[in-house]
């Protein structure tokens, strides 16, 4: 039991930490493009809603708007994964009460994170 | 590009001292953005909450990693203030930013007499501190009024997803003082809570578009470093003169923002 609840904890954290971390080297990949770009001001002008796929089709390209926004979206997404993992991890110590709670928390953010995405 | 590049470095400056103060970076970010900036107010609440995301994941994986974190209790929590978050997210996309301003001026005077008082409330700055000497032990404490605490978590994610701060001036002494949780334990909770709250409500401005991605790419980055570099520093300094000091800044951007959202302009 203690072992199971030790992995708990060391997976929650090392997910906060990678997500953070990659996210950061995205922001930096993109600003560090955008800043040897000619007109980077163009893009002040756009401010519109990127779509996921868009995002893909872009990152595709290169374009280094692209890269920053995936590098905060996995920012944002960083937290749900954290409650992702939390609510396999509650059950694999067959807490079931609190995998159920989280799988509420779960549900709830899904409620603003899918209509983001289409 | 210029504009981006002092965001990064507005950004760190407020993540450093956001860490070091124990505060949460949002509180110092929108007013950065908005009155030095001129960014719109509900973008600026948007790159808050991403920033919120950034300094929250760095400084949890370290609580969660030292076992102060009740992950049950702040799953439990958060299933209010991540509803509460998506109410203030929506309602913040009706409201005027000019009422915004207005509210968030009021936020930024109640953190100014927080930090006035002293220790009795659990100043989450000095907590951080001794962060090395815990004693908790998960289970070893019984959590009372949990409906209530519930509604006030609710209540936070609420000011959390309108105004895009963390919350944790609220979570914090909800916790500790009404729910009975240890203080170390709240501030470490406080903190894990803090980063899905923050992301349910920045998924609401994502959507609407209100996330823009040079302004908050490039401010998040900056608090992203200075976090990390306060959270280093925390131990060796020495915070108390800073504190005191730091409250005439909170009341002047109270001021400046007050004025701001009733048309009238001070210094920027």
């Amino acid at each position: 039991m203690v072992d199971k609840k030790e992995k708990v904890y060391s997976y929650v954290g090392t997910i906060l930490l990678i997500g953070s971390f990659c996210a950061a080297a995205l922001l930096i990949l993109g600003l560090g493009i955008l800043s040897f770009q000619a007109h980077p001001r163009d893009y002040l002008n756009s401010l519109i809603r990127p779509y996921f796929s868009d995002i893909f089709s872009n990152l595709l390209r290169g374009e280094p708007i692209a890269i920053i926004n995936l590098g905060i979206l996995l920012m944002m997404l960083t937290p749900f994964l954290r409650v992702v993992a939390a609510v396999f991890s509650f059950f694999s110590e067959k807490d079931f009460r609190y995998a159920i709670v989280a799988f509420g928390v779960m549900v709830i953010l899904l409620f603003t994170i899918v209509p983001s995405f289409i | 590009m210029s504009d981006f590049f002092f965001m990064a470095l507005g950004g760190m400056f407020a993540g450093l001292l956001g860490s070091v103060l124990g505060l949460g970076g949002g509180i110092l970010i929108i007013p950065m953005l908005t009155l030095v900036f001129g960014v719109p107010m509900r973008e600026a609440i948007g790159a808050s909450l991403v920033c919120v995301i950034a300094t929250s994941s760095g400084a949890a994986s370290l609580y969660v990693k030292k076992h102060l974190t009740d992950i049950r209790l702040g799953m439990t929590l958060e299933l209010a203030t991540t509803l509460g978050a998506i109410a203030g997210g929506v309602v913040a996309g009706i409201m005027k930013p000019q009422i915004l301003c207005i509210l968030f001026s009021a936020l930024l005077a109640c953190t100014a007499w927080t930090m006035l008082r002293k220790k009795s409330d659990g100043y989450i700055g000095d907590e951080m501190k001794n962060i090395g000497n815990l004693n908790y032990k998960e289970g070893s404490y019984k959590t009372t009024h949990l409906p209530l605490g519930m509604g006030a978590s609710f209540f936070a994610g609420n000011v959390s997803g309108l105004l895009g701060v963390g919350g944790g001036i609220i979570k914090v002494p909800v916790m500790y003082l009404l729910m009975r949780v240890p203080l170390k334990t709240a501030v470490a909770t406080s903190n894990f809570m803090i980063g899905v709250t923050a992301s349910a409500g920045a998924f609401v401005y994502f959507s609407r578009g209100e996330v823009h991605p040079l302004v908050a790419g490039s401010t998040m980055l900056g608090v992203f470093f200075g976090a990390t570099l306060g959270s280093r520093l925390l131990p060796k300094i020495k915070t108390e003169y800073l504190k005191k000091a730091f409250v005439f800044i909170l009341l002047y951007l109270s001021l400046e923002m007050l004025f701001k959202g009733i048309g009238l302009h001070l210094l920027f």
